[in-house]
């Protein structure tokens, strides 16, 4: 199937078969690597790239659903809410291993977007959809209330 | 003196910014020209023999290179040493659930993946062994692993004083089988070059799978290289080869084409290892005074058929945590259909904490004596497993900072008395504990004509911030910015280093680099004033000094050198120099400690339990990189928040296959679950003859929360539970 998306902000044009997630358009296709592969079934959220500037998880997104839709991914994402989540990461050591981290940054990102002082209770609902093992979470936490300060 | 850690605190992470840009590339992200794909596909059953396999559809699908089952796949020259003994696809023999029984190669993941669901078998099926109770009965004594982990101990009489004492516990505890679940499956890649093959592997131990492979593959170790960037999480589960990384270098070569492999989610649960259950009895004698006079500590640790070298060493912490003189512990294995377990974060000690940590907080209730009180009671004035003294032993020091730093002096002490509106809140403890453990490693630092220095170990980052630390400790050496350190990992033709795990790498690896640093110095000292060239041409090296990558003539400052200077007038433009660090046997011994406050909260409608509130006080040595081990402490804790209430692989006890072999139902902590947690550092520098002075940190930081909670859910409620993970329905029941 013939699908035309925008992926961060360059009109690209795929031919897949229909049902092929976006994730391995990004990554087997495009060479985008940043978006990683976790679990395949929405639940750990190391996918996760903005659709229309809503978080969503590329594993369960079939392509040929986003024809005219705007993709960003960890690799294009920019802004003061990226620019302050990304220097808040990384004075507050939040990345340990750092395999989820792309998805964990899309989704602050995208909650600071919509939300500019968001509360324990707002982080720990916009962020419960991605798994980190190494268990980054209490810096998550404060990285995104420092990150809100310095937009 | 302790010190009250802020996360701003010490150098950044130096990947910290390849890290939060998409950037760090994992093996998953391995991109080659005509990339080939291998999935595997598994067994349904967990016990018999393949009678026969039908791989005609998958041939026929649509992408699909190859096809190899136990029948058409040429055998590995030599199958040995990898994570467990067997090795798929060499034998019609089924061990468990999920073992591979074939593997397809693919133009795509995807074709792959579809092609290994067309597989069907016949099996002759035996009824499995899937329950501890069922595997009890076939239990046997492991084999030693070392001089501690030894399967048996006794010193003293621990049954007689145990027996005599005027204050008795038996106590027995569960604990349950888990998964490492790193968000990054173990994944490999693999490309041939005529003879030599080039691994691409998530492991933490590139040294270990370079060896295992070459003799696998037949081929002479130089001709093997193994390398990682970085490794998407591990905790135990990616340390050296597991068959699945072996054939796939295997397959690459019979198919001509470099090829990748990632594990499934599900085959995490099955080919990549887990923490064992086990279950634990503990007789405790005491003094009326709570003066420890006998621990018996028995423990049968869930292993599988096909595999007699691990077990879960739990009883040891009843060895080397308390002052008693006598000690009884053993252990056993009691085979299950189940894959191999191996090390997970932290495996022995951290399992075993639970039985005797929530134990000893039970009779602190009998005896009317404060569970920090009782322990306070009980610090051994030395090893006394090995009757040698202590090198360094703060106990006593981590009890007391972390009950004025969490406030427990105003903790009532009789159970089920707090309440915060319609909620139970309950505070308590328990000790932390795992060896302090170092082993042998190289590392190799230099100086090019640039002036640019690099050390280098193959090691690997897993996510414990070695880089950075290893940037510090030649930093420091050198008195100049770490931003001047580039760090080589990750390439098996470095200098040997150990596995990354056993909380074993600062110590070892950090070391190795400080004694190459100190040997590069002296080795520019020695060229310099040899050199025709160099103004300190003709100097005794002696009369030398350093400042950061200056050399300066002690009696004539205007004699001065760079480093920079000196690679450029050497041959090849370089200075190398090595370091090796070998453990020497001191004759003293010490342990990475510490101890978990924790504060509960429990709605006793729906038995909701939730951490509110967590402090970890740790003396693990001399703290090289104070941010990243800060993040190894808050993780560990809330690793343990997940051993405590949420994780357990559940096997059906019928087919021995796991019933909830994905995130959507094998839990792991969440943001929501974690509370605020704080971390202290004790000064606790060792002096024990590792000269950085540093500890085993990855481990013990997670040790003892299990417990703590545990303890903390009987000041809450007055419910003493024996099962991990803990449970609403338990706390109802």
């Amino acid at each position: 199937m013939q699908t035309t998306l925008s992926i961060n902000g360059i009109e690209t044009e795929v031919n897949a078969p229909e049902g092929t997630p976006l994730l391995w358009v990004l990554r087997d296709r495009l060479g985008m690597t940043g978006t990683k592969f976790g679990c395949g079934i929405a639940q750990c959220g190391a996918c996760t790239v903005h659709i229309d500037g809503l978080p969503g998880r590329a594993c369960v997104t079939p392509v040929d659903s986003l024809d005219g839709a705007s993709v960003t991914t960890i690799e294009g994402v920019e802004g003061p809410e990226a620019d302050a989540v990304r220097a808040a990461w990384t004075e507050i050591d939040v990345p340990q291993c750092g395999y989820c981290q792309s998805g964990q940054i899309m989704s602050a990102v995208a909650l600071l977007q919509v939300n500019g002082a968001p509360d324990d209770e707002a982080i720990d609902n916009a962020m419960a959809g991605n798994l980190c093992r190494c268990a980054t979470y209490m810096r998550i936490r404060r990285a995104i209330k420092d990150a809100a300060t310095r937009i | 003196m302790t010190t009250l850690t802020d996360i701003k605190t010490g150098p950044n992470r130096v990947e910290g910014r390849a890290k939060v840009s998409g950037g760090a590339i994992y093996v998953n992200d391995t991109l080659r020209p005509n990339l080939a794909h291998v999935a595997f596909a598994g067994s349904a059953i967990a016990s018999g023999r393949i009678r026969a396999i039908d791989t005609r559809a998958a041939e026929a699908a649509p992408g699909v290179i190859a096809v190899f089952t136990h029948e058409t796949l040429p055998p590995l020259t030599e199958p040995g040493g990898m994570r467990e003994p067997i090795v798929a696809l060499h034998g019609d023999r089924i061990h468990y659930a999920d073992q591979f029984i074939a593997a397809v190669v693919a133009d795509t993941t995807a074709a792959a993946e579809a092609a290994a669901r067309l597989i069907t078998a016949e099996y002759d099926i035996d009824t499995p062994i899937a329950t501890l109770d069922a595997a009890e009965a076939t239990a046997f004594e492991p084999e030693q692993w070392n001089a501690f982990r030894t399967p048996t101990s006794s010193r003293g009489d621990a049954d007689g004083a145990v027996a005599s004492a005027p204050v008795q516990i038996d106590w027995t505890v569960e604990t349950a089988m888990r998964q490492h679940n790193p968000i990054e499956a173990n994944t490999t890649a693999a490309e041939w070059d005529g003879d030599r093959v080039t691994i691409w592997n998530a492991d933490q131990y590139i040294v270990e799978t370079m060896q295992i492979a070459a003799r696998a593959l037949g081929i002479p170790e130089e001709n093997v290289t193994v390398l990682v960037d970085y490794v998407g999480g591990a905790y135990g589960c990616k340390v050296g080869p597991w068959p699945h990384t072996i054939l796939t270098a295997h397959i690459a070569r019979l198919v001509g084409r470099p090829v990748k492999m990632a594990l499934s989610r599900r085959q995490m649960y099955s080919s990549a290892g887990h923490m064992p259950a086990t279950r634990q009895r503990i007789r405790i004698g005491l003094s009326d005074d709570g003066r420890l006079q006998g621990i018996v500590h028995e423990s049968l640790s869930q292993g599988p058929t096909h595999d007699p070298q691990y077990c879960e060493w739990a009883a040891m912490p009843s060895r080397y945590l308390y002052d008693c003189e006598n000690v009884r512990t053993q252990h056993l294995v009691a085979p299950m259909h189940n894959g191999a377990p191996t090390t997970m974060r932290a495996p022995h000690e951290g399992v075993g904490l639970f039985a005797l940590d929530t134990a000893l907080d039970d009779v602190s209730y009998r005896l009317g004596i404060d569970p920090v009180e009782l322990r306070l009671r009980n610090i051994p004035p030395r090893d006394q497993h090995f009757d040698i003294p202590w090198s360094t032993n703060a106990q006593a020091e981590v009890y007391h900072a972390g009950m004025e730093a969490f406030g427990w002096a105003d903790r009532p002490a009789e159970a089920g008395t707090l309440r915060d509106g319609d909620e139970l809140v309950g505070i308590g403890m328990a000790s932390a504990l795992r060896p302090n453990s170092k082993t042998n490693a190289e590392a190799r630092a230099s100086v090019d004509a640039e002036g640019r220095i690099t050390v280098a170990s193959a090691t690997s980052e897993i996510g414990t911030g070695t880089p950075t630390a290893l940037s510090i400790v030649a930093a420091e050496e050198l008195g100049l910015p770490i931003e001047r350190i580039n760090v080589l990992m990750g390439d098996s033709t470095l200098p040997p280093a150990p596995y990354v795990a056993g909380s074993v790498t600062m110590a070892s690896v950090g070391s190795a680099v400080l004694l190459a640093v100190r040997a590069l110095k002296d080795e520019l000292g020695r060229i310099a004033v040899a050199q025709g060239g160099s103004p300190l041409f003709g100097a005794d090296a002696a009369s030398v000094t350093f400042h950061g990558d200056v050399l300066i003539h002690s009696d004539d400052p205007s004699r001065r050198d760079t480093f920079a200077s000196i690679a450029a007038r050497a041959e090849g433009g370089a200075i190398f120099a090595m370091g090796r660090f070998a453990p020497e046997q001191t004759g003293s011994n010490s342990r990475s400690l510490g101890a978990q406050f924790v504060e509960v909260r429990v709605d006793p409608l729906i038995g909701r339990i939730r951490v509110s509130r967590m402090l970890g006080v740790f003396a693990v040595g001399r703290i090289i990189s104070p941010k990243t081990a800060r993040s190894q402490a808050t993780g560990g804790m809330i690793w343990g928040i997940g051993e405590a209430l949420m994780e357990k692989t559940d096997l059906d006890p019928r087919t021995a296959r796991p019933v909830n072999a994905s995130f959507l139902d094998n839990y792991v902590p969440v943001q929501g679950d974690v509370p605020e947690i704080d971390v202290i550092f004790l000064d606790d520098t060792d002096r024990d003859p590792n000269p950085l002075g540093s500890k085993s940190i990855g481990e013990v930081v997670s040790t003892g929360v299990a417990p703590a909670i545990a303890n903390a859910i009987y000041h809450a409620t007055g419910k003493r539970l024996n099962k991990l993970p803990v449970t609403s329905e338990m706390v109802l029941g």
